[in-house]
């Protein structure tokens, strides 16, 4: 069973068009979501949440269709949005309590062990938290019901470096059980990088690509040369380029490269900026 | 629902202290000169101590949208309905402890003969009421529209009836027209299962309008 699996999802707001959405997450999986601002991130995951109507198309979580009642499905579901919206006036305690009600598997014990190796204050009101320890709290309370799936939105926005990395390897241990998925969002695309077995690209609500990624990795690369060796390429062969007044940093398909010509290694975010950027050429 | 309601209970006893002060304050201010002050401020503080009290479900959607907890209680195994009908749990706790505490207050007065049985059935007939009809008007809108919206749109529904009543009663004067004559226990019953009744409609509408809007 795929834990995500979504088909033409479409939503359409003034302005903007979540476009056509075909999305296989499967189980035991980690699928990173990189886009811009607006991209449709968040778009696509209030949409797996029930939390608007799609348009047009289709997606099960789970198995279940999307839709307002997947009550059954989210005690599976662990997540974390953008915003972590407790109310304002509540401690962790009473946070935990809330959480303990809602989820048949609520494991208090982890709870309390994740609020003491955050380090998330418990004597303070929601409010009182900073933006970094709003979301290990959010965090925390996302991980502690033995979710089959976590979506997380921008989880480790506002988080340090070092609990960014902390958080990061949270996560990764999460899915050392084989039917355990994550979908995560995220603009800090080195997270991903390190974290995900699979990588899509939205760009202005649709799907650039999605791919595993070893294969991205494996299959494009960043040549340096000049604008006229750039020219003899095959076309195809070149997804992207950067100008400098020295030289030319082109995004290439590998296979598509005459035999012995140089080729560095390319980052995600290096693969992401540079098809964007053409797309927008 | 257990868990929405609970943070509900939460949200209402951490930020209405301050109403709970006020029912107590209105509810001595009543003791003390219910049944007979000339200018009926034992009558006025408990009436006004229920509508405050029946706007409880409001501010919990108030503070529900400002926390966004609106939105993130949709992700825990929670339905609209359950998210609905927990603030009308809450708004009926709080009808239910106001009209308690004065029908306490009222039957006392009634047996130390400080106020008249009719005057008591009365003041709590009144509470009942509009203890029930002001969250019947507002909470649908505030689900349908936000907290913001829906304010705008329960005040200006208010401010219409007041208009509209006072335009009527000014074209037609009150003893221009006869009433039919109802017996008093239909009278009784009218005006205990209206309000119920509309209180219930209320609740189906929310939810419906709730369930159709975009978070």
């Amino acid at each position: 069973m795929n834990a995500i699996e979504t088909r033409g999802l479409t939503k359409r707001y003034e302005g903007f068009t979540l476009d056509g959405l075909d999305l296989t997450l499967p189980a035991g999986c980690i699928m990173g979501l990189v886009g811009e601002n607006g991209a449709g991130k968040s778009t696509t995951i209030r949409l797996l949440l029930g939390l608007t109507k799609p348009d047009a198309g289709s997606a099960t979580v789970l198995g279940t269709p999307i839709g307002p009642d997947m009550r059954q499905a989210k005690q599976d579901i662990g997540v974390v949005l953008d915003d972590v919206g407790y109310p304002a006036g509540l401690k962790a305690g009473q946070i935990g309590k809330i959480m303990a009600a809602a989820y048949e598997n609520w494991d208090r014990a982890l709870f309390e062990k994740y609020l003491r190796d955050l380090d998330i204050p418990t004597d303070k009101k929601f409010s009182a938290l900073s933006r970094g320890n709003k979301m290990k709290l959010g965090i925390a309370a996302a991980m502690s019901h033995d979710a089959k799936l976590l979506i997380l939105d921008e989880p480790t926005g506002g988080l340090d470096p070092v609990v960014r990395d902390e958080v990061v390897d949270l996560f990764s241990d999460f899915t050392r059980d084989p039917g355990r998925s994550i979908l995560i969002s995220s603009h800090i695309v080195s997270d991903l990088e390190k974290l995900c077995d699979y990588i899509a690209f939205l760009h202005k609500g649709k799907l650039l690509l999605c791919r595993e990624k070893d294969q991205l990795l494996e299959q494009y690369g960043l040549v340096q040369c000049t604008a006229e060796e750039l020219a003899k390429l095959a076309p195809g062969a070149v997804l992207g380029k950067r100008e400098t007044p020295y030289h030319v940093e082109a995004l290439v398909v590998r296979d598509a490269l005459p035999a012995g010509m140089e080729v560095h290694p390319v980052t995600i975010e290096e693969l992401f900026v540079m098809l964007v950027k053409e797309d927008m050429q | 629902m257990k868990a929405l309601l609970l943070a509900d209970l939460y949200q209402t006893w951490i930020n209405c202290k301050f109403y709970l002060l006020f029912v107590a304050v209105a509810a001595v201010v009543t003791v003390a000169t219910g049944g007979s002050d000339e200018n009926n401020m034992g009558s006025f503080m408990s009436v006004y101590s229920m509508v405050m009290c029946s706007m409880m479900g409001m501010s919990l959607v108030q503070l529900d949208e400002a926390s966004h907890w609106n939105i993130y209680s949709q992700a825990l195994p929670a339905t609209r309905k359950d998210q609905v009908s927990s603030k009308y749990a809450v708004t009926l706790i709080c009808f239910g402890v106001v009209l308690a505490l004065f029908a306490v207050i009222f039957v006392t007065l009634a047996l130390l003969g400080r106020m008249l049985w009719v005057q008591a059935g009365v003041q709590l007939a009144i509470l009942a009421v509009l203890g029930l009809l002001a969250p019947a008007f507002s909470m649908p809108a505030m689900f349908r529209w936000g907290s913001n919206k829906g304010r705008v749109i329960f005040l200006a529904v208010i401010i219409a009836v007041g208009f509209g009543a006072g335009f009527f009663f000014s074209t037609f004067p009150f003893d221009s027209f006869s009433l039919p004559s109802i017996p008093v226990p239909v009278l009784i019953a009218l005006a205990a299962i209206i309000p119920v009744a509309l209180f219930i409609g209320s609740w189906f509408l929310a939810v419906r309008w709730y369930e159709n809007r975009d978070l």
